[in-house]
């Protein structure tokens, strides 16, 4: 897979404040790249230093070869229009800057459906509408890669499942999208990569489904330990075993009752000294960093 | 370069606000220059011409030039007022920062606004040479085009003061705030600042400067220095000065200036 965007040893420091901690990253082609994090976290600084709104206290970031400045469409924080001009207009402005030709404008609106309101100025729009005609802006000109931060902030459950609804259309399209979030549940249901950054210092970082897939993760300790391995790892629906101390941690494809594991594994001769149901790995190290 | 004034333009055409100011700029110097005009003829009102044949008429070739530079130059706050809101509304609304996200590069930004300056500044220079020509009384031994040298001291005067709002607005940020301290930067600010300076070095300030190349015509008979002065050493100070707000506005912006 090719990398869209490579981050190494990304620093920033505000007046004596490290907000971003040697943040190192690779953001390959097609993924939903979630950055994940607590308010203040250090989400919204490394995006402003990608997009030259701010500059980095050291460290580097390449995009991809192929990816011109305007190839990258964006939505940072809230969405920024002139307030007395149209929608149309805005987006007017937007096409010179990125030298899109306005013909581009009408599809953008379409896809977001807010062509029938083009005419309306900027300031008579609900947030989710604005929202909406910011991720319109973003895709101008059929960009690369698409950086969306906190795109559900603020709206009702309904705008938040237009927007999410947008989002898996946009990524279909082959664009690579990058959120950033505080929000576990959005990450889960939109990216497929996923980091973890808490202040300013990168935790955890690889494939959603690997770090909170929906297997069910059992914690078992046996005496003859070496045992209760093999006859776990002939089970199919084991999916994966891993050492914690002197217990296992294995997960499950399908859903298994405690009660049920126990029996059979009994059966196969294992009396189990601890048997528990653990929560997913991302979401408790998530809880355990947003404590 | 067309595209940049494209861009810009497209942010303040449609803005009421632009249009009433402009309005008010084009509306009230005539009828100002009028009321200057009959004040000054009042002013003798003994009857007598004034000492030394200053009696001028307003309206009279050549000296009309810099009477009218002069009148303009006391209305170059509401071009300020323009530049001013343009800057500004770029942080109140957030959108330079969005612009930037956008995929402008800081020059592009800067010189986008530049190219308004230079576009109202030109704007104002035309009106000034065509209400001198319309307004302007042909005497019977004066050309027409003697004083025109005051033309390119004018732009060079709008340039200046234009580029000093440019920068205090994008230094400030706030609209009101960016007007407040033109204001008082123009009447009070240089003033305490040059009071204890020798006069070769304050007449490099800038408000100084301006008014030394466009004196009030009517100096004169205070015996003040009343000629417009076009020369290479007010020509090339006006330039460092612009060039020194293009590179603090710069460095503003490579800090990080637009994104809080």
């Amino acid at each position: 897979m090719t990398s869209v965007l490579s981050i190494q040893n990304l620093t920033k420091i505000y007046s004596g404040n490290t907000v971003l901690n040697g943040l190192n990253l690779e953001v390959h082609r097609g993924t939903v790249f979630g950055l994940l994090g607590p308010n203040g976290s250090g989400k919204t600084t490394t995006l402003s230093i990608l997009l030259d709104v701010i500059p980095q206290t050291s460290g580097v970031f390449t995009w991809g070869s192929d990816i011109n400045r305007k190839k990258i469409g964006s939505l940072l924080e809230s969405p920024n229009f002139y307030s007395h001009l149209t929608a149309e207009r805005n987006l007017k402005i937007a096409a010179d800057i990125k030298q899109v030709p306005y013909s581009d404008i009408d599809r953008v609106l379409q896809f977001v459906s807010l062509l029938d309101r083009k005419k309306s100025k900027f300031k008579t729009f609900s947030l989710g509408m604005k929202q909406r005609l910011a991720i319109a802006s973003a895709l101008l000109g059929n960009p690369v890669v698409l950086i969306l931060d906190e795109p559900t902030n603020g709206l009702d459950p309904q705008g938040i499942f237009e927007i999410r609804e947008l989002i898996h259309t946009i990524s279909s399209q082959g664009i690579t999208i990058i959120i950033a979030s505080h929000m576990l549940d959005e990450v889960q249901k939109v990216c497929t990569d996923v980091a973890i950054i808490k202040n300013g210092n990168l935790l955890v970082n690889g494939k959603v489904d690997e770090l909170l897939g929906d297997d069910n993760i059992i914690v078992l300790q046996a005496d003859d330990s070496e045992k209760l391995k093999s006859i776990l790892e002939q089970r199919s629906d084991v999916t994966n075993i891993k050492p914690d101390l002197n217990k296992l941690v294995a997960s499950f494809s399908s859903e298994v009752s405690a009660d049920t594991l126990n029996k059979e594994l009994f059966e196969e001769g294992i009396v189990l000294s601890h048997l528990e149901r653990r929560q997913k790995n991302l979401e408790m190290q998530f809880l355990e960093l947003t404590k | 370069m067309i595209r940049l004034l494209k861009i810009e333009l497209q942010k303040i055409i449609y803005s009421r606000q632009l249009w009433i100011i402009l309005g008010l700029y084009i509306l009230l110097i005539i009828p100002v220059a009028y009321a200057i005009d009959s004040v000054s003829l009042g002013g003798s009102s003994n009857g007598d011409a004034m000492p030394g044949g200053m009696a001028i008429n307003f309206f009279n070739f050549p000296a009309v030039w810099h009477n009218m530079a002069y009148l303009f130059t006391w209305f170059q706050l509401f071009l300020g007022i323009i530049i001013i809101s343009l800057v500004t509304t770029e942080f109140s609304q957030r959108t330079l920062r969005q612009n930037i996200i956008d995929g402008l590069t800081k020059w592009e930004i800067i010189w986008s606004k530049e190219l308004v300056i230079i576009l109202l500044s030109s704007i104002s220079t035309i009106l000034l040479v065509a209400f001198t020509l319309i307004f302007g009384n042909q005497g019977p031994d004066t050309s027409t085009w003697t004083g025109i040298r005051v033309i390119p001291v004018y732009f060079i005067c709008a340039m200046l003061y234009l580029n000093f709002a440019y920068f205090l607005s994008f230094w400030v940020k706030k609209s009101g705030l960016a007007i407040g301290l033109l204001l008082l930067y123009t009447i009070i600010i240089e003033n305490l600042i040059t009071f204890k300076l020798s006069d070769t070095v304050a007449q490099y300030f800038p408000m100084k400067m301006l008014s030394a190349m466009i004196p009030n015509p009517l100096g004169s008979m205070l015996s003040l220095e009343s000629e417009v002065q076009f020369t290479l050493q007010y020509t090339l100070v006006s330039i460092a000065y612009i060039g020194l707000f293009i590179i603090l506005i710069k460095w503003m912006l490579d800090k990080g200036h637009s994104a809080k």
